[in-house]
């Protein structure tokens, strides 16, 4: 069979990179080894967190403004997820009122100071809050919370609906889904890209995306080219449902923490805690050592949290670049391969996607969008290609 | 109603547990769930939008079965119905935590 573009991952990035192809008047074919969704795009914990994360201004200024450049993209995300429900017919439990990173230390203090300065020059919307003012926002806010930056449109949605919505609307406007369709082989032959399966089935297209997510790597070797993602193991814990009493995304400025009330009442802890990564192809393992850690840094800043039940904790793998930064282009040691993913893949993804289906259809990539080349690690593959 | 299987079972001794003010009749040895199953009860729980919630996965997962349990005090704890052993006099109230 013969597709305009070939995905490989059935993930939220694969998956809507599919929706807006279609959109540009193209056909793909997403070949996804396991179930779409499976993996980190259904197993993370929901966030829409669009500020600068903890782990992109931890280590200083200079790396904070290289790490702006990710702002376009947040805002794009955040246009798309405001219409996203209404444009994929279907509720995704998306909720976007408002996220709090809060500050417990002077130090905290001083850095969302400077995050925010350099939102403001990207045009990113962020407020600092005081004390009293994050209490009349987050009731139960312990007194050790100094301040917070706010962003309005930050929130959460729900990321067991999300993928599969893009799926069921890419899918009626022509794309092809082969779940458990693992590729074996990626060759050019005669100018076009050939996919082999493991049940040997054949594939052409003119075009081949990998956005297989923590996976890329093992991908990209089928094509002899190096990708630099790394997988990682996150876990997150869920507490039993209660009242509407958390109406905010929960992050912090100096620590690994998110947290937020989902549309069914259960309270979701997370922010990027380790598990650890078991067997190839097996889930991570929970640690508990850092189920506590988390659970005492949220527990910190909101006390209430101590007092509910816990449910249960689950693991995702999740695929990181190396300079922290998402990964959306053509590789240029290879014929119309392109590249999506790595980082803030479910906050961002449908941004990556409309990003990446973009340049697929007009050839040409946004000038902003530079900073996202693969070919920023294009040393990696001198040796490399086909 | 349900009916329980008597012959060929041998169940404990007769119990009896108060739920929303109700007696219900049980034995030693059933879970809550059982119990109140086998009064014809199937909903001991509202969710967030006003629904009644009972037994789900039946296997400590999925907390669809939470219930209140009220102790001496007064005070009232939430514990799966699925799981959670029925103990005489056991007070047993309509969970309503996510709807208020």
């Amino acid at each position: 069979m013969s597709y305009d573009v070939a995905i490989i991952g059935g993930g939220l990035a694969g998956t809507a990179a599919a929706y807006y192809l279609t959109g540009h008047g193209l056909t793909p074919a997403v070949l996804e080894a396991g179930e779409l969704n499976a993996e980190a795009s259904g197993a993370n914990a929901g966030s829409l967190h669009f500020q600068l994360e903890h782990r992109l201004i931890a280590h200083g200024d200079a790396l904070a403004q290289q790490v702006a450049a990710i702002i376009p993209l947040a805002k794009r995300a955040m246009a798309l997820w405001r219409g996203l429900e209404t444009e994929l017919r279907a509720p995704l439990d998306v909720v976007m009122d408002g996220g709090l990173m809060l500050a417990e230390t002077p130090e905290d203090m001083a850095r969302l100071e400077a995050k925010q300065a350099v939102e403001a020059r990207w045009g990113l919307d962020t407020q600092m809050l005081d004390q009293a003012q994050v209490r009349a926002r987050l009731p139960g806010v312990a007194d050790t919370v100094l301040g917070a930056a706010h962003c309005a449109d930050e929130g959460h949605a729900n990321p067991r609906l999300t993928t599969l919505a893009y799926a069921r609307r890419a899918a009626e406007r022509g794309a092809r889904f082969f779940p458990h369709a693992r590729v074996t082989a990626t060759e050019r032959r005669a100018g076009a890209w050939s996919l082999t399966l493991a049940d040997g089935r054949r594939i052409r297209a003119r075009v081949l995306v990998n956005a297989a997510g923590a996976w890329a790597r093992d991908v990209g070797q089928l094509a002899n080219v190096h990708i630099p993602i790394v997988p990682v193991a996150l876990q997150m814990t869920v507490t039993e449902p209660v009242a509407p009493r958390l109406g905010h995304l929960i992050q912090h400025a100096g620590k690994a923490l998110s947290m937020k009330q989902v549309e069914a009442g259960n309270i979701l802890v997370g922010g990027g805690w380790p598990a650890r990564l078991g067997d190839p192809g097996r889930r991570p393992r929970a640690f508990p050592r850092t189920i506590a850690r988390n659970l005492a840094t949220a527990c910190g800043v909101w006390p209430e949290l101590g007092r509910l039940a816990l449910l249960r904790t689950w693991t995702g793998t999740v695929g990181v670049s190396t300079d922290q930064l998402p990964l959306i282009g053509r590789l240029s040691a290879l014929p119309d391969y392109y590249v999506v993913g790595a980082g803030s893949g479910f906050t961002l993804g449908p941004a990556f996607a409309a990003t990446l289906a973009d340049q697929i259809a007009t050839g040409r990539s946004d000038p902003q969008a530079t900073v996202y080349s693969p070919d920023r690690f294009a040393h990696l593959n001198m040796f490399m290609g086909l | 109603m349900p009916t329980r299987i008597d012959r060929g079972v041998t169940r404990g001794p007769r119990i009896a547990l108060r739920f929303d003010g109700q007696t219900v009749a049980a034995h030693a040895g059933d879970s809550i769930a059982a119990a109140l199953i086998a009064a014809g009860i199937r909903a001991w729980r509202v969710d967030r939008h006003g629904r009644p919630r009972g037994l789900w996965c039946g296997m400590g997962v999925c907390y669809d079965c939470l219930v209140g349990v009220e102790a001496a005090d007064g005070t009232v704890r939430r514990v799966r119905a699925c799981t959670t052993p029925a103990e005489d006099g056991m007070t047993l109230h309509t969970d309503r935590e996510a709807s208020r």
